[in-house]
């Protein structure tokens, strides 16, 4: 049986890095390859000499598709084309690839600068590696090679986020990256065709969270920024340059007007202007909305938000600033953390998911003492506080998604193991159907039914529908044809055109059958009442008397057989082939309930 | 360890102890890993134990506990693992009773811990851990551990299976190496085939009895997979640290390997391949037996066409192997090319063919390539182990070159379809070949690596050719087209090498001078940004490497690409402009030659514009590509003026400096350090010739660089300073700043000049410093350094009551310090290594004076002082410079600072009379 391999190196059974590998009809193709965020060695790459002993990855993997443009799930790539040697395609979509190099270079800047690495890629390398990179438009079907094809839908994570159909003959897989299943503000949700893909790999990250309705969170969100506010103190949020940032920058803009507040905000790093010409070109991306106003007015251009100086950070008196990058891992979203830190009036509002081992999955978990570099510690007595907007589908979304798309099988990747496990009992629960969620690691295999295309030739088809009565669209109906395997492909045609085709002759079957009648009339009259009982009874079919004294109903030849002692017996011979078995019989089981009285002569 | 961290640990371990809490991340055990097997590298394990006392008794709680996360059961198997690498530890917690709780029967650990593979990972990596003593092994032996780990092999998690079978054959080898009869043979080759027949069997450790009994069985079984296991297990016992216990094994396994190679090779020729040549590569050929190699060859033989070819790969890259073999692997690796070129060539193949042909290799070959994925996937294998051979210098020199180059180019020419097919076969295979990128891209590779093998005029021709065709053909796919650059670049510098250049650059001319440079502007300006930044790549690589071609040149200034790369500085694509900023920067290289053309206003009008442009782009650019870009094209000019007599460009420095040091990016600031440095450098070297004249170009230039690294040093931009620490290390700044206050006077560069032990720009100059040179150089230096210290300490008294930057401490110091460091760590380093008399005297007469000087640094009250307003003032230093600073106050302290009046002259007394001493006794020793 065919089989569809799911191994992942990342992503299995967490939220560390995704890079899935999917073996799927003798192509192999690496879904996301992304960089674990804490660590500070190779243990943040995958570890690819598991996939293939001898390290040659070209020959082994067709291609690599990458989801979006979070280093978590695109972080590895110059890793792997240009120090490993990877050298085949890589599909993204044109956003992504846009975005993809302007985060590569940013974390290359903390990791070679600030951290002071030297083992880490090169600008030059990241270069190379978008140039192997080939960029997909959504809905476009792409022809990796004869067998492979991939396609692209929208995910509406961030900015270019796409899920992938991947088909190998009859055999399709369904990748979902991190999607969203709810509109916001600046992206639409995920959609994609009910393509009833053999398995569905879907994210995890809040599989057990329903989310209570975004307003309800907007308002959580302002309430508590302007309570800090209000009491003198600072708010720090940390984003990533492109997705929540945008959003959160439309809410509080709109907010600050309606209450005429003062106090100012800023958006730190140059990215800012970059995420916001990104989101000019690729305004198609977003949803609606923002499409509709972008025609009067840039959404993008905020009249209280203004960019921010690293010496505004000792500025007195209450702000908010937006800083990159958002686990407080490095940068400046770190350092004006580690300033305000030791304030209880001040704030930080993480709005999105934390990797472990970064300075903000700690404090999220509660810790209130952190270990800096130096052997500082640093103690945090701000308020910290934490808004699920990062823009992952919850446990509602999943299910809906699931319900649209209407695989066979489904398996879970990037979430936690305990919450993975109970949406997989939820889903197998009300789909029935299958749910796997391996670790990393682990293989799962999922068995497939392969459909065989095989041709049919067009005069079997109509041969065998202009015969007999027009066909019964809810019945079943049975077609003899003889099946010819040749030349790597199936043909089924009739078994006439197969018999001169093989230059065979043709025997024919007949069955025949006695069937005894009770009738005293002479046999030309029985033959005749026959006749005219099945025209009754049979009024779609051709019946006719043949001059020899017997009667075809189609194929099959009915007579009273000559040598009967009793006169009020007969005995009929229906004789018929046996493609018509069917109607053979349905004639026997006719003529053995006998003759009734009333048929005429 | 250090303290702080010994006294965290307790605490931190109860956190772990304690199942009540959640430890979900386990990044940060496996740091603590980390921070422990660091350790363990540096003291012994039981002697860490004896200071970490909480060690011991989380090992021992935990292992008691029963509902553990199984991340913490895990890290604990490990860390334990560790420490019992010491064979009186493991004893002690064996006779606790804690090893067989923890690593004795997997099942006591309960089956929900059991199930998670972190868990059953832990516990494989700990024995792996451990495994340095006998008692391990016997221990394993003794709770039935071996079957377990052999169980584990097939585990469903790939990280436990491998880790697994690593541990199997970790134990094989490590027992047989350790076993009393292997014992008895060193390590030298003759006395290792002598104990292949001394060492029976029968001989073994009982131990190892489970783990080869498995190995045979598995061998021998009818399930492919326990076969394919078995191999996998071998092979990775040959790649351990002690190889030759699979020459050991061998005499055990032969038979049953041999009956594999005759039977069906389905499913088992990659392993078996894998394990032969494993084998053949870790064990030197006097010892591997007799039949080892004929075996290798019927393996050869009977393999697949598509296994066969990793196999004649592997074996073309052993050092070892016997000529014959090597013959069959060369003639099994070109088999299907030469297939390729028998049906493709008009002509009677037999002057082409390379090799001669067994007949019945054919049909599989036709087969293979009559498929479309066959046939893809066996050219793909073979160009890429083509390449890799050729990358390989050594031996490779047998093969076929001619027929080699002959067999791509025709594959190549099959790919875009400008190959002819005559016969229905060839026309099969090129249906399937054109436009199939993979084939292309290998083939591309393979034929870049071979202008080194096989160019002579017929095949220069030959690529040319094929190469402008891959160029100029609009379908060619991106990344092949980058390839064909890279290709087409090699066979090009190839022709202009001395030893070829009177053939071969005719012919090169010829193909320049066709339209090779209109298909390069037309790819300059190419949809796809990535075909124009290759083929800008492509140009600055060329211009660079043709800058002494006269023809070369001349043709580039007058076909008008100069001018189209110009227009390129204002492409939409940021890498675009940044590669078009590269290409002028090298073509720059070409243009003195330009100005014997005839069109010579438009050009020098474009080498006046290229600067202008520069700047530009420096000050304007929104992108960081473009500017880092145009300030290394700037610092290269300057690096290389000499050739390119750009003196226009000096008029420009004081406002390249000032962008540079503006820009908020990191790379463009490093990058105008490098200019500064370059030039600083060469108002050095015009310095030493005509005294005079720099002296004027003092005035002008070196203070604007002046200004600029007191902008550097001084100012708000410490970022800077230390992406420059990172960059190019601490020493290569403070010698440029220190350099760059010497510099202005031309008595430093005398000075230099006339001692070698003085010149601190690059690395010691070693064969030129003498003992004469000693006494009176490191007199200076401490001179020079007592001068600097007493006016810095001027300075820090006068401003005692101001703030204390770090900038205005530590900065200065190092500065003041660099020279007499490095001077007179030369001179200890050649006392050390290469001590003559002569040398000793004069570093016996020397050396109390370094001492004094050293005292008195130490015990220098303004800059202790100093230190201590650094710590107390709430400066945001950084870790590094904590440490620093903390290093230094603790370095006043012993030296005494603290001290006065009679206390601190007897101190120095003791420190004076200390080094004599040692300086004495260093002496007597050598003599």
């Amino acid at each position: 049986m065919p089989e569809i391999k799911v191994t992942p190196l990342g992503a299995g059974q967490d939220v560390g890095r995704s890079c899935i590998l999917v073996s799927i009809g003798g192509k192999n193709v690496m879904l996301d390859c992304g960089m674990h965020m804490g660590y500070n060695d190779d243990r943040r790459f995958p570890d690819f000499s598991y996939i293939t002993q001898n390290g040659r990855l070209t020959e082994f993997l067709d291609c690599v598709i990458i989801s979006h443009f979070h280093l978590d799930h695109c972080g590895a790539l110059p890793y792997m084309s240009e120090m490993i040697g990877y050298d085949g395609p890589i599909y993204m979509t044109h956003p992504t690839k846009a975005i993809c190099p302007i985060l590569l270079e940013d974390y290359r800047k903390i990791t070679v600068d600030k951290k002071g690495e030297t083992n880490f890629f090169t600008s030059q390398m990241i270069k190379d590696c978008m140039k192997k990179v080939v960029a997909v438009h959504l809905h476009q079907t792409v022809q990796v090679d004869d067998e492979l094809e991939i396609k692209a839908y929208y995910a509406g994570h961030v900015l270019g986020a796409a899920m992938v159909l991947i088909r190998v003959g009859s055999e399709s897989v369904v990748y979902t990256g991190d999607y969203n299943m709810t509109p916001d503000r600046h992206l639409g949700a995920a959609w994609i065709d009910k393509c009833r893909p053999d398995l569905f790999i879907s994210e995890s990250t809040y599989a057990t969270t329903i989310r209570d309705s975004k307003r309800c969170r907007e308002r959580d969100f302002l309430k508590k920024v302007h309570d800090a506010i209000e009491r003198g103190g600072k708010v720090l949020i940390p984003v990533f340059a492109l997705g929540r940032a945008q959003e959160l920058c439309i809410l509080l803009e709109t907010f600050w007007e309606r209450m005429n507040l003062k106090a100012p905000i800023y958006f730190s790093t140059g990215l800012t202007e970059k995420a916001n010409h990104y989101y000019k070109l690729f305004i198609t991306w977003t949803n609606q909305k923002i499409r509709k106003t972008f025609v009067q007015r840039n959404m993008f251009e905020f009249k209280h938000i203004k960019a921010f100086d690293r010496t505004y950070a000792d500025n007195p008196g209450p702000m908010v600033v937006f800083a990159t990058p958002g686990m407080l891992h490095a940068g400046q979203s770190l350092q004006i953390f580690r300033k305000w830190a030791g304030n209880d009036k001040n704030m930080v509002i993480m709005p999105g998911y934390c990797v472990q081992g970064t300075v903000g999955h700690k404090i999220l978990s509660g810790q209130r003492k952190l270990e800096m570099e130096g052997r500082q510690t640093l103690e945090v007595k701000m308020q910290v506080e934490y808004m699920s907007f990062s823009a992952h589908a919850d446990a509602k979304g999943i299910m809906q998604l699931i319900r649209q798309v209407e695989p066979q099988n489904v398996l879970l990747v990037h979430g936690e193991a305990k919450k993975m496990g109970f949406l997989k009992e939820k889903i197998e629960q009300e789909f029935s159907i299958n749910c796997y969620m391996p670790a990393n690691g682990e293989t799962a295999s999922i068995v497939t039914n392969p459909n065989i295309p095989v041709d049919i030739s067009l005069g079997l088809l109509k041969g065998d529908s202009s015969l007999g009565p027009v066909p019964d669209s809810k019945k079943p109906k049975l077609m003899h044809g003889t099946l010819i395997i040749k030349d790597n492909n199936l043909r089924l045609v009739s078994p006439e055109q197969a018999v001169k085709e093989l230059g065979l002759s043709e025997h024919h079957l007949r069955y025949t059958c006695k069937v005894q009648i009770q009738d005293h009339h002479s046999e030309q009259d029985t033959l005749n009442r026959i006749y005219n009982h099945l025209k009754n009874i049979m009024k779609d079919y051709p019946i006719q008397h043949l001059p020899d004294g017997s009667v075809m109903v189609e194929s099959i030849l009915i007579k009273i057989s000559a040598m009967s002692d009793d006169q009020s017996t007969k005995d009929v011979l229906v004789s018929w082939t046996y493609q018509d078995e069917e109607l053979g019989s349905y004639l026997i089981t006719l003529l053995k309930k006998g003759l009734p009285q009333s048929v005429a002569l | 360890m250090e303290s702080e961290c010994v006294e965290l640990l307790p605490r931190v371990f109860s956190v772990l102890g304690d199942a009540g809490q959640t430890v979900v991340d386990d990044t940060c055990l496996e740091k603590l890993l980390d921070c422990f097997r660091g350790t363990t590298e540096n003291e012994t394990e039981l002697h860490i134990l004896q200071r970490i006392p909480c060690l011991t008794n989380i090992i021992v709680n935990v292992s008691k506990q029963k509902d553990i996360h199984p991340n913490i059961l895990s890290f604990i198997m490990k860390l334990t693992g560790l420490f019992a690498a010491s064979e009186n530890y493991f004893i002690q917690l064996e006779d606790n009773g804690i090893m067989r709780h923890l690593f004795g029967n997997p099942k006591k650990l309960g089956t929900g811990a059991w199930e998670e593979a972190t868990v059953r990972c832990g516990w494989l990596l700990g024995i792996q851990n451990m495994l340095q003593h006998e008692a391990v092994i016997e221990f394993l032996y003794k709770y039935d551990c071996i079957d377990e780990i052999i169980r584990l092999q097939e585990d469903p998690s790939i990280f436990v299976a491998s880790t697994a079978s690593q541990l199997l054959a970790d134990i094989l080898s490590f027992s047989l190496q350790h076993s009393k009869h292997a014992a008895l043979g060193s390590s030298s080759t003759i006395q290792l085939s002598n104990k292949v027949t001394v060492l029976h069997s029968t001989n073994w450790p009982d131990y190892i009895s489970p783990i080869t009994g498995h190995i045979e069985d598995f061998l021998k079984s009818d399930i492919t997979s326990n076969v394919q296991q078995a191999l996998k297990l071998l092979s990775k016992v040959s790649g351990t640290r002690h190889p030759v216990a699979v020459i050991l094994l061998w005499p055990k396994i032969e038979e049953s390997v041999e009956l594999l190679l005759k039977g069906d090779l389905t499913g088992i020729g990659q392993p078996l391949a894998e394990l032969f040549l494993n084998v053949s590569r870790s064990v030197p050929s006097e010892v591997l037996e007799l039949k080892f190699w004929p075996l290798l060859g019927l393996l050869l033989r009977s393999m697949n066409q598509i296994e066969a070819l990793t196999l004649a790969s592997g074996i073309l890259k052993l050092k070892n192997c016997p000529q014959s073999l090597r013959m069959q692997a060369v003639t099994t690796l070109f088999q299907p090319l030469n297939f390729i070129i028998a049906v493709t060539s008009i002509q009677t193949p037999e002057d082409t063919v390379l090799l001669d042909v067994s007949s019945d290799y054919r049909v599989d070959i036709e087969n293979c390539l009559s498929r479309k994925s066959t046939c893809i996937n066996l050219l793909c294998q073979i160009l890429s182990y083509l390449w890799e051979l050729l990358q390989m210098s050594l031996q490779t020199t047998e093969l076929p070159f001619k027929a080699l180059m002959k067999s791509v180019v025709t594959v190549l020419r099959l790919c875009i379809g400008a190959a002819i097919p005559i016969t229905s076969t060839v026309v099969n295979i090129s249906r399937h070949l054109i436009g199939c990128i993979k084939v292309q891209r290998g083939g591309i590779d393979v034929l870049g690596a071979l202008p080194q093998w096989a160019a002579g005029i017929e095949e220069v021709d030959c690529a040319l050719t094929l190469l402008h065709d891959y160029v100029s053909n609009p379908d060619t796919d991106c990344t092949v087209l980058k390839k064909s650059l890279q290709a087409l670049f090699r066979w090009m510098s190839h022709c202009i090498e001395p030893v070829n250049s009177h053939v071969l650059e005719p012919k090169l001319k010829e193909f320049l001078h066709g339209d090779f440079m209109s298909v390069m502007k037309k790819r300059l300006f190419d949809v796809h940004w990535e075909i124009r930044d290759s083929t800008l790549e492509f140009l600055g690589q060329v211009c660079f490497q043709f800058k002494g071609v006269e023809s070369f040149c001349q043709l580039l200034g007058s076909c008008g690409i100069p001018h189209l790369v110009l227009e390129l500085l204002s492409d939409p694509e940021s890498y675009v402009r940044a590669s078009a900023i590269t290409a002028l920067g090298k073509m720059n290289y070409l243009s003195p030659k330009w100005q014997m053309l005839p069109n010579e206003n438009s050009v020098t009008a474009v080498k006046v514009n290229i600067l202008s442009y520069l700047l530009h782009i420096l000050n304007q650019d929104t992108e960081g590509f473009p500017r880092r870009a145009a300030i290394k094209v700037l610092a290269d000019w300057l690096k290389n003026s000499h050739i390119l007599s750009s003196g226009e460009l000096e008029n420009f420095i004081p406002i390249i400096l000032k962008i540079g040091s503006n820009d908020l990016d990191w790379e463009v600031k490093v990058h105008t350090l490098e200019l500064a440095e370059a030039f600083i450098d060469r108002s050095v070297s015009n310095l030493s010739i005509s005294p005079c004249a720099v002296l004027m170009s003092n005035s002008t230039g070196s203070t604007q660089v002046n200004v600029f690294l007191q902008t550097l040093c001084e100012g708000h931009q410490r970022s800077l300073v230390h992406a420059q620490l990172h960059w190019q290390g601490a020493r290569n700044l403070s010698a440029q700043v220190f350099g760059n206050k010497r510099y202005s006077t031309t008595a430093e560069v005398q000075r230099r000049e006339a001692n070698p032990l003085l010149d601190n720009k690059g690395l010691p100059r070693f064969s030129a410093i003498t003992v004469q040179h000693i006494v009176p150089g490191i007199r200076q230096v401490v001179q020079e350094f007592r001068e600097g210290l007493q006016e810095l300490e001027k300075d820090l008294d006068a401003t005692e009551h101001m703030e204390k930057t770090w900038e205005s401490v530590f900065n200065r110091l190092e500065i003041l310090q660099f020279p007499i460091h490095y001077s007179w760590g030369i001179v200890s380093y050649l006392d050390k290594v290469k001590s003559t008399p002569e040398l000793r005297k004069a570093y016996q007469e020397i050396a109390p004076l370094v001492v004094r000087e050293n005292i008195r640094f130490s015990q220098s009250v303004p800059l202790y002082n100093a230190y201590k307003a650094l710590i107390s003032e709430n400066q945001q230093l950084n870790g590094i410079q904590l440490r620093i600073l903390n290093s230094s106050l603790r370095a006043a302290r012993h030296g005494g600072v603290q001290l006065n009046g009679q206390t601190k002259a007897r101190f120095n007394d003791i420190q004076l009379q200390l080094a004599n001493h040692s300086s004495k006794f260093r002496c007597g020793k050598k003599q």
